[in-house]
């Protein structure tokens, strides 16, 4: 039986690995589990609300649930956060008030559209 | 501390000001296509912006990892506070790309609409506080 969290498939999972990276100091890893998880969450959006993401990127996924939701920005920043996260792990410019207040933002996120 | 917290209080209008003059320039700037330049720009808006609202309850951020910590504090005054860290983080990441050049043509868009909706956002909680 693999373990989800040394090969995670799902948001969820990825977050976890990503907790557990950062847990043992590695936050690059982490940081990467992390935008992993939201690409994971936003290609789970796509599908629940039928919109192909081969045909539209996660940008335009994102502006069309804050236009059907009525919510400005929220998933758009979900994303753009995510992005972030992504981007911490290869220049790590993050200091360590900032990368806590990320983390919370996108462990908040992930768990509440994944 | 009273005369630091007045000394404080008195800076947040002059850093407010900055924020608008520099989210101003900013937006003539996108107009004419300078998007590297105006992006520059509204990252040091965003900036002031944070300078303006902590200095009115007497904080002083200075380094911009502290930064971080002061807009910790603003969020709670927030309906949305995850519209303000996800603009603050598009606005840092629009300042890393200045150097890096890292991010894709939709990311980039994308983060000037988010550090500007930020700015807009944190100036009007400024106005609303002082």
């Amino acid at each position: 039986m693999t373990n989800p969290v040394s090969d995670p498939k799902t948001a969820l999972e990825y977050l976890a690995a990503g907790e557990e990276a950062f847990a043992v100091g590695k936050r690059s890893d982490g940081c990467l589990m992390f935008w992993k998880a939201v690409e994971s969450t936003f290609q789970g959006l796509a599908d629940k609300h039928d919109l192909d993401p081969n045909r539209h990127s996660m940008s335009d996924i994102a502006r069309a649930l804050d236009v059907k939701e009525g919510i400005e920005y929220h998933y758009l920043g979900g994303l753009s956060t995510g992005q972030c996260m992504k981007h911490n792990s290869e220049f790590d410019y993050m200091g360590p008030n900032e990368l806590e207040m990320v983390i919370s933002g996108v462990r908040n996120f992930v768990l509440k559209h994944a | 501390m009273q005369d630091r917290d007045d000394r404080l209080r008195q800076r947040a209008p002059i850093h407010a000001a900055a924020a608008g003059n520099y989210l101003a320039d900013a937006q003539h700037l996108l107009q004419r296509n300078r998007l590297e330049s105006a992006a520059s720009l509204l990252y040091e808006a965003a900036k002031s912006s944070i300078n303006a609202v902590a200095n009115l309850h007497g904080e002083n951020p200075g380094h911009t990892d502290n930064k971080a910590r002061a807009l910790r504090a603003i969020m709670v005054q927030h309906p949305t506070p995850e519209l303000l860290q996800d603009g603050w983080e598009a606005a840092r990441k629009l300042h890393i790309h200045c150097d890096q050049h890292h991010l894709g043509e939709e990311e980039f868009r994308d983060g000037l609409q988010l550090s500007i909706n930020f700015v807009r956002r944190t100036l009007t909680l400024f106005q609303g506080t002082n």
